[in-house]
């Protein structure tokens, strides 16, 4: 039964993807789709550069891709630190990335139109979680609560950065920077998927090998060290690919809250908390989750409601349900 | 005898003087937030925290005592016209988005007429006894009412109708070029803002243009201000124009070098357009309907000569020339 369910998690990414090609506002019929696709890769069909081919080639198919691949570091991310930091309610976003990267798009669009978005985002979210990370070790060894401590203190200075330039700034570049916060993934193209591929690839490929490690850290510092594992090195190794894959993210899509904490919760509650097998379970359904719910925001309307609503109105009711089944039963302690 | 005269001017001056202020009027009007508003006419300390290109037109700086930041930011036409005369330039009340109110306070206007974005603050100013009125032309017709409130409040009803016919000459003289084209030949036009993706929708004043100038606007089904819609919704949409709203952050290139654009009409034909960074809440919302009427029907517009008509208008309505105002379109 165990197999069966890992097996769904795993193959669920690539059956919502699939499904996810047939589905959006131009209306293609499926067996144009079809053959759009039988043509792409087999080459069965010969067909024209239409714009049907260029809405499923060019506009759904990097969409989907880039959903999945920011899914996959959100909740990939949002289990590794919950592991080392032995905290279910820790998500990607408490070392400051998302203000880091909210105060990038602010500057960006408020001043500097001449850079793009993404590069900005991505270099004051890695400095928000350099700051917060010095900020600890500046109290010694850098444990789990001055850590988070700084984190808070790093996102709060952000967010009354970002205040600033929202007041200084008028209301239609005011109104660019709510819409980036919510998060989207309406302009997405092949080149987000392969900055996304290179970046999310190289920091979750890291994750997967070590991820047994995860099990000995989550255990808690005197015993990982007694076990022999080097718990400074070992977690600030996790703290820099789970940021690394979160900034990326975050650069290319805006801030999409909850997979980072929900997903990993959901995932633990059906197989457990062995980071072995949850840790890449995690990947596939912080896919699968992104690639449903970007679906539902790029189809229920005839505009596109960004994807952070949706996945804010299905975690919040899922953590009320989480709190009323009780945290031990969850986290497995 | 002289004390006699003294006296008499004197009585005749406090009758003069009750007459004027029995026949002060009192306005009353509802505004964008449903509210009874009730000011004393003409007002003589406006906070004007949206609409101050509608200072120069109706020629109501002495009555004007502070603006928004945004006036001095984001708004060319009012910077020029303070550069050249710095004795015209008001005291700042904040972000258009989020206002000093210890600032309006200070100045202690007799009106503040700002924008419903932040109801807050409207609801803030009222509970401190500054009448304030909220604005959002949502069409062409909420903008004229809008023009002719400003008008009363300042005591200019007949200039406010002045600005709305000078307006409306150059409305004119569009439609009449694009009155004759049957609806099957009309041509498809979006407005995208901030983001490629974020079209104007069937409420506001663009939408009102994009049909006044004989253009269809796919986007006008969708009952919303702005919208993001999937850019595969624009390539259906296949509109045969683009414009882009003048201070986003990307340009005509962007969309032409993006090769999901590739198939609509617009790019293909190079018909994307970036507009000038002009306030559509103004009375430059006409020559901007010309700017893109031309674009849309160059063929109907040949002999239109956009520069020198614009030129007319802003001298006419603002004091300044085009070519002045140009110099600081950039900042």
């Amino acid at each position: 039964m165990k197999d069966f369910k890992i097996l769904i998690m795993v193959l669920s990414p690539f059956l919502f993807g699939f499904i996810a090609l047939f589905l959006g506002a131009y209306g293609i019929n499926a067996k144009d789709v079809i053959k759009i696709l039988l043509n792409e890769t087999l080459h069965v069909f010969h067909i024209e550069d239409t714009p049907q081919k260029a809405i499923v080639l060019d506009i759904r198919l990097p969409r989907i891709i880039l959903a999945g691949l920011v899914g996959a570091a959100l909740s990939g991310s949002g289990v590794t630190l919950q592991g080392i930091f032995r905290n279910p309610l820790i998500d990607p976003f408490i070392l400051g990335i998302s203000a880091g990267a909210a105060f990038g798009c602010a500057i960006c669009v408020g001043f500097l139109n001449f850079i793009p978005i993404q590069l900005m985002a991505f270099i004051f979210s890695l400095l928000a979680v350099i700051i917060s990370y010095n900020i600890a070790k500046g109290q010694g060894e850098v444990s789990r609560l001055p850590l988070i401590l700084s984190g808070v203190i790093v996102s709060a200075f952000f967010t009354a950065l970002v205040s600033i330039i929202k007041f200084l700034v008028d209301p239609h570049r005011l109104q660019a920077i709510v819409f980036w916060l919510m998060g989207s993934f309406s302009l997405s193209d092949w080149d987000s998927v392969k900055i996304a591929g290179v970046g999310i690839g190289l920091s979750l490929i890291p994750i997967f090998f070590m991820r047994w490690r995860l099990n000995v850290l989550s255990l808690g510092y005197e015993e990982a060290k007694a076990l022999g594992i080097n718990v400074k090195l070992e977690r600030l190794l996790f703290i820099g690919f789970s940021t690394l894959a979160v900034s990326v993210a975050t650069s290319l899509t805006g801030i999409i809250g909850w997979v980072g904490l929900m997903v990993p919760h959901l995932v633990r509650m059906i197989i457990g908390p062995d980071h072995r097998i949850l840790v890449p379970l995690s990947f596939f359904a912080g896919a699968s989750f992104m690639i449903a719910a970007d679906t539902i925001s790029r189809t229920l309307t005839s505009f596109d409601i960004p994807v952070g609503i949706i996945t804010s109105i299905s975690g919040a009711p899922f953590f009320i349900y989480l709190l009323k089944r009780g945290g031990k039963e969850v986290w497995g302690r | 005898m002289v004390f006699g005269v003294k006296h008499s001017l004197l009585i005749l001056l406090v009758i003069l003087s009750i007459v004027k202020a029995s026949f002060a009027l009192t306005y009353t009007l509802t505004d964008k937030l449903g509210r009874s508003v009730s000011v004393e006419i003409p007002v003589k300390r406006a906070v004007v925290v949206i609409t101050y290109e509608l200072i120069p037109a109706l020629r109501v700086w002495d009555q004007v005592v502070g603006v928004s930041m945004w006036a001095e930011k984001s708004c060319d036409l009012y910077r020029a016209i303070v550069s050249e005369n710095p004795s015209l330039r008001k005291p700042l009340v904040g972000a258009g988005s989020n206002l000093n109110i210890e600032a309006i306070l200070k100045l202690a206007p007799d009106i503040v007429i700002t924008w419903s974005y932040n109801p807050e603050n409207v609801r803030f100013l009222e509970k401190r006894e500054i009448k304030t009125i909220a604005i959002y032309p949502d069409s062409l017709t909420e903008l004229y009412q809008v023009i002719r409130m400003h008008g009363r409040l300042f005591g200019k009803p007949n200039r406010a109708q002045e600005l709305i016919r000078e307006m409306e000459g150059i409305f004119d003289l569009i439609e009449k070029r694009v009155s004759g084209i049957p609806d099957k030949m009309k041509r498809k036009a979006i407005h995208i803002g901030g983001k490629p993706n974020r079209v104007s929708c069937g409420i506001g004043v663009t939408d009102d243009i994009i049909n006044l100038i004989g253009g269809i606007n796919p986007a006008g089904k969708i009952k919303k201000r702005y919208a993001d819609v999937p850019i595969e919704m624009i390539v259906k949409w296949n509109p045969d124009v683009i414009f882009i709203w003048g201070s986003a952050g990307y340009d005509t290139s962007w969309i032409y070098k993006n090769s999901q654009w590739r198939f609509i009409d617009a790019v293909k034909n190079r018909k994307v357009f970036k507009l000038p960074r002009w306030s559509t809440w103004s009375p430059r919302l006409a020559p901007i309907s010309l700017y893109m009427a031309k674009r849309l029907y160059p063929e109907r517009f040949k002999d239109i000569e956009f520069e020198s008509l614009t030129n007319r208008f802003y001298k006419k309505l603002f004091g300044i020339s085009y070519h002045k105002v140009k110099e600081y379109e950039r900042f």
